[in-house]
């Protein structure tokens, strides 16, 4: 788990209905990237972030954030 | 079950991983079990025989893995398995922690010995290693610390 960074890739799927493979082919990942990804074993890179960020149209601080 | 063709790069480079790794887990145990037939002197005859059965079975499964894996590779993901580099950033990610460990373990397993050979085994049992076998565990060690957290990394699993 990753100290230092939290996200919201979870909620943000919840909220939309869409699950990590829906997920993972519209960003042109692996299943186990957003899985990884989405319980903090994984930090992934920019590219990732902002591929993210653009499908669900929020900021990518909207989707991680640093923890405090 | 999905079919290899309609998956997408991604998932056949994990898939690529998961098999490579299970291929080289195979053949470090082939290299373990092999080396411990000479190191126990067992004779290929009688009851003995039988012990030397898994070496066979692990045997034949690595070709089956080997045919397995080259024909898979004709995919999309042929460049990863030529040149080791995986496009999905978790199986990049995966694929250089298991060359870290398996260099990691190689390297320990090699400095520990070279250090305290003489007294670790006794002189008979140095005297009985030779090369090929020293080069057999040598490689067994390092494919197994390669396998071994690409395997764990790819089992773990929560959707």
């Amino acid at each position: 788990m990753n100290e230092q960074l939290d996200n919201h890739i979870h909620k943000l799927r919840t909220q939309r209905k869409v699950s990590q493979q829906e997920l993972a082919d519209a960003i042109g990942v692996s299943r186990k990237t957003i899985s990884t990804v989405e319980t903090g074993r994984f930090t992934p890179s920019v590219v990732i972030a902002l591929k993210m960020a653009r499908f669900f149209d929020v900021p990518v601080e909207s989707i991680f954030t640093l923890m405090e | 079950m999905m079919s290899v063709n309609t998956l997408s790069k991604a998932e056949q480079e994990n898939l690529l991983l998961k098999k490579n790794a299970i291929l080289c887990l195979v053949l470090g145990l082939f290299f373990v079990i092999d080396s411990t037939h000479e190191l126990g002197g067992w004779e290929l005859s009688g009851r003995w025989a039988l012990l030397y059965l898994p070496v066979l079975l692990l045997f034949f499964y690595m070709l089956y893995l080997l045919l397995n894996v080259s024909k898979f590779s004709r995919g999309v993901a042929k460049r990863a398995f030529w040149t080791g580099r995986f496009e999905d950033e978790y199986a990049e990610y995966l694929n250089a922690r298991g060359y870290k460990f398996g260099y990691g373990v190689g390297f320990i397993g090699l400095i520990t010995f070279s250090l305290f050979a003489d007294l670790i085994l006794a002189d008979e049992t140095t005297a009985l290693i030779s090369m090929e076998l020293w080069a057999q565990l040598a490689a067994a060690s390092m494919l197994i610390g390669y396998a071994l957290p690409v395997i764990y990394g790819l089992a773990k699993d929560n959707e």
